[in-house]
């Protein structure tokens, strides 16, 4: 029972780390990414294969993952971000498929739908962190709180006011002579190098990987994660992602739903509820302000 | 003529055929409506599941489970409009783009849940390939698929060009409220729009069912090979719609048939294409370039 | 200085039509200098131009003697011309502060500045100061999208004043403005002067631009008119000529 609860904890912390990150780059620059998902699968292959073929342990694969996420994400932002709204979108959307198509048809770096194995857990000076045990909790939930420290050292800057003001009307931001190019990008890059160090995380604790992560509708739930929680509001996305994939993800497995069916019918509560979130409170259930 | 470059050319051919009609779809949407419907591909799917509960289910003859497949279609796509998109019309166009991604996923995991997640077929009846000229092989699916879209793109074209409803619907996107002023009923006009659209990507939907058999995800794979046709034939152009479906249809079909693309990696042409011309071109070749600011 | 701020054959095609088209002008230096024409004639356009948010197909601009080709829009701020928009562009989101705050200074914006120390002292001063000039300071912590559109226009203005730039580009700063509010940009204009600013300004309030302006220029279909004193161009021929053919232009003026 205990395990289960560790086991939830240690998701719902994961996928706070990644809504955080997206609300970085969609909630406050406004960036509408619809491949986000990618930079976190990159994050958990990086660290899978650096893992179990070149040995290299946790911490540093914490640090590459990032790394590697967001040097991807510099070369995506460069070519992409000149795209707006429905463009990008799509955009986003086609390098998501990309992925997929790669992360199943690659088979010499990922092994295809075999997926990898034997990811080794979480080794700190010669510990070792078991999944769902206290430490290994409480070792990710440093690690979580640290980031999203991080992070929200970011949403309180100039630099966070900056992207609001890009996000609201860049052609006024321009007329001011900001840069809006290095700030989106450099959220683009920091938000995917955020997502890869959660990938990391996710694939040391599953320590089996395989190429489901780069789903599409894992998307939806960062979406509605996002819109719900307010967009660039950094509290309100804390509780909406605890709220969410710490509660409401777990309706259908109380309903009794058989276990195959269980993603569809969790991306029916989530679809089903973005869609109604987008028609009464676009602007999230924690938003102060009503026009 | 090489044989297999005239299989390759008529499997584009088939291909492009079923693509345009759901590429019109889409365009003719943003081009009313002012956004990217994503979950067109799931009314794809939604026509071909339709022919599978009339027909192999409920043991219709062919045609009337097409007939009725596509009616039932037609009206869920007036239907959304109804429900979904006319109440959000008057807000910023990210917030039906985001409802149709949320409609997308919810209608993928309905399917998912009511069919199951195996691979189906539509029939059970095996249909022959013949040989035409003595070139290339087809099924008499890809001849009335090919078909069906020529007439149905015709009659689409007549209808935009030459009846008043259709004159009226182009009105609407050009410039709706000059439009609403001239008379036009908005609402009207877009649950036209919503099932004519929907009625073009149920005919797919049943051609493609019979090609290639169904599962859930069927509806994604459409929707994004539909984008890039669109974007690269303009977002709203007729015309750009079908060339771009064309175009992509040949594309898939000659760049694997010559070894360029291994097959595996088939599924990620028409990404490539829409990454490509979003990255060189992202107004397509129908359209106009985009300007900054205006007077 | 006669060569501040000057136009050189500028050309540019919008879809065929010619928006600009072979135009020439100057803008002397600490003058306030009215831009005027018939709806459509291409004042938006030139600002556009200018500030290169739009590139020209030919022509150059120069500023001091050098030449603004080739650089991207935010430069043009740094080297010191800033503009206001026709439709008011304010954060919606952000508040009055805030708004202000982002045209102040770049020293901060970069994301590793979020660890800094920071002193924005300076900064809160400036807004302060401007914000007490313009009789609006209770505005301060209000978000801008609860501004009327006479306090969101003296914001935006303000907003353009905090950039430091050397020449605003105002573009119809009278448009929608009751009387009242109207002296009061009225002597903002004039103080902006006197501090040694230099402005360009669109407007379709003649006796307004005609009061404030040292000197106007007027163009028609892109083309440049006539140049003058603004009594010796109210009088000219071919301007009356251009504005019958746009009767709502003479209409207004009547009016004031």
């Amino acid at each position: 029972m205990i395990e289960y609860f560790f086991s939830l904890a240690t998701i719902a912390l994961i996928w706070t780390i990644v809504a955080q990150s997206y609300n970085l780059s969609f909630g406050l620059a406004g960036l509408f990414n619809l491949g986000h998902v990618i930079f976190f699968g990159i994050g958990a292959y990086a660290a899978a294969i650096l893992n179990t073929r070149f040995g290299f342990n946790f911490l540093e694969n914490l640090g590459l993952a990032a790394l590697i996420s967001g040097t991807v994400a510099s070369g995506f932002g460069i070519l992409t971000l000149r795209l707006r709204g429905h463009y990008l979108a799509i955009a986003t959307l086609g390098a998501a498929m990309i992925a997929q198509v790669v992360a199943l048809n690659w088979l010499e770096l990922t092994r295809g739908p075999l997926g990898i194995r034997g990811i080794d857990e979480p080794q700190i000076f010669g510990e070792i962190f078991v999944g769902d045990t206290l430490p290994h909790f409480l070792l990710y939930f440093g690690i979580a709180a640290t980031l999203l420290f991080f992070l929200w050292k970011l949403f309180q800057s100039p630099w966070g006011r900056l992207l609001r003001a890009i996000r609201d009307d860049e052609l006024a931001a321009i007329a001011v002579g900001k840069n809006i190019f290095a700030a989106k990008l450099w959220a683009l890059v920091l938000s995917a190098a955020l997502a890869g160090v959660a990938g990391a995380m996710y694939a040391h604790y599953r320590v089996f990987l395989d190429p489901s992560i780069f789903a599409l509708s894992e998307i939806i739930l960062l979406i509605l994660i996002v819109v719900i929680g307010g967009r660039g509001n950094f509290w309100g996305n804390v509780a909406s992602a605890f709220l969410i994939v710490g509660v409401l993800s777990e309706l259908p497995r109380f309903l009794n739903f058989p276990e195959t069916l269980l993603g569809a019918a969790r991306n029916i509560v989530y679809a089903g509820l973005l869609i109604a979130t987008m028609f009464w409170r676009p602007r999230g259930i924690f938003c102060r302000r009503k026009k | 003529m090489n044989d297999l470059l005239a299989q390759l050319i008529w499997n584009g051919l088939v291909a492009g055929s079923l693509l345009a009609l759901v590429s019109l779809g889409l365009t003719l949407i943003y081009g009313i409506a002012g956004f990217v419907q994503f979950a067109h591909g799931e009314l794809v799917a939604l026509g071909a599941y339709g022919m599978l509960i009339f027909h192999k289910f409920l043991g219709w003859e062919i045609f009337p489970a097409g007939v009725a497949s596509v009616a039932c279609v037609i009206f869920f796509g007036i239907f959304l409009e109804k429900i979904l998109f006319r109440p959000v019309r008057k807000k910023n166009p990210l917030v039906p783009l985001v409802i149709s991604i949320g409609l997308s996923i919810l209608l993928q995991s309905l399917i998912l849940i009511f069919f199951g997640p195996q691979i189906q077929t539509i029939s059970d009846r095996h249909f022959e390939s013949f040989s035409v000229a003595g070139k290339f092989l087809a099924t008499p699916n890809q001849l009335c698929a090919v078909v069906a879209a020529v007439i149905l793109t015709a009659g689409l074209i007549f209808f935009l060009k030459k009846t008043r409803r259709g004159q009226s619907l182009r009105a609407v996107s050009d410039n709706r409220n000059l439009a609403q002023i001239f008379g036009v009923n908005i609402d009207s006009a877009m649950r036209w729009i919503f099932g004519v659209s929907a009625g073009l990507a149920a005919v797919a939907g049943i051609f493609l069912g019979f090609e290639r058999n169904l599962e859930p995800m069927m509806g994604v794979q459409i929707s994004i090979t539909a984008f890039a046709a669109v974007i690269l034939g303009s977002l709203g152009s007729v015309r750009g719609a079908i060339f771009g479906a064309l175009t992509i249809g040949f594309a898939e079909n000659l760049l694997v048939g010559f070894g360029v693309i291994p097959s595996g990696f088939s599924s990620a042409i028409p990404f490539l294409v829409l990454i490509g011309i979003l990255l060189v071109r992202p107004t397509g070749f129908f359209g106009k370039s985009s300007q900054f600011l205006r007077e | 200085m006669s060569d501040f701020l000057k136009i050189s054959r500028l050309r540019k095609k919008f879809d065929g039509v010619h928006a600009v088209e072979n135009l020439n002008f100057e803008v002397r230096k600490n003058s306030i200098t009215g831009l005027i024409g018939p709806n459509g004639a291409g004042k938006t356009t030139v600002f556009n131009l200018i500030t290169r948010f739009l590139k020209s197909d030919s022509g150059e601009i120069f500023f001091r003697g050098e030449t603004l080709k080739n650089l991207p829009p935010r430069k043009i701020v740094d080297l010191g011309i800033a503009r206001t928009f026709q439709q008011i562009r304010l954060w919606k989101n952000l508040t009055v502060r805030e708004n202000l705050l982002l045209a102040c200074s770049k020293k901060y914006d970069r994301w590793w500045d979020c660890f800094r120390r920071r002193n924005e002292a300076d900064a809160e001063r400036k807004i302060d100061e401007i914000l007490e000039k313009f009789g609006i300071t209770n505005l301060k912590k209000m978000h801008a999208s609860d501004l009327s559109y006479g306090q969101s226009k003296l914001v935006e203005l303000a907003r353009t004043i905090l950039t430091d730039a050397e020449i605003l580009l105002l573009d119809e700063p009278a448009a929608g403005i009751n009387p009242t509010l109207l002296k009061t940009i009225e002597k903002i204009i004039f103080d902006l002067k006197k501090s040694g600013k230099t402005l360009l300004v669109i407007e379709h309030n003649m006796p307004f631009l005609m009061k404030i302006s040292d000197e106007i220029v007027a163009i028609d279909g892109g083309k440049f008119l006539c140049q003058g004193a603004p009594a010796v161009v109210q009088k000219n021929p071919k301007l009356l000529a251009a504005y019958l053919g746009d009767a709502r232009e003479i209409l207004k003026s009547e009016k004031c």
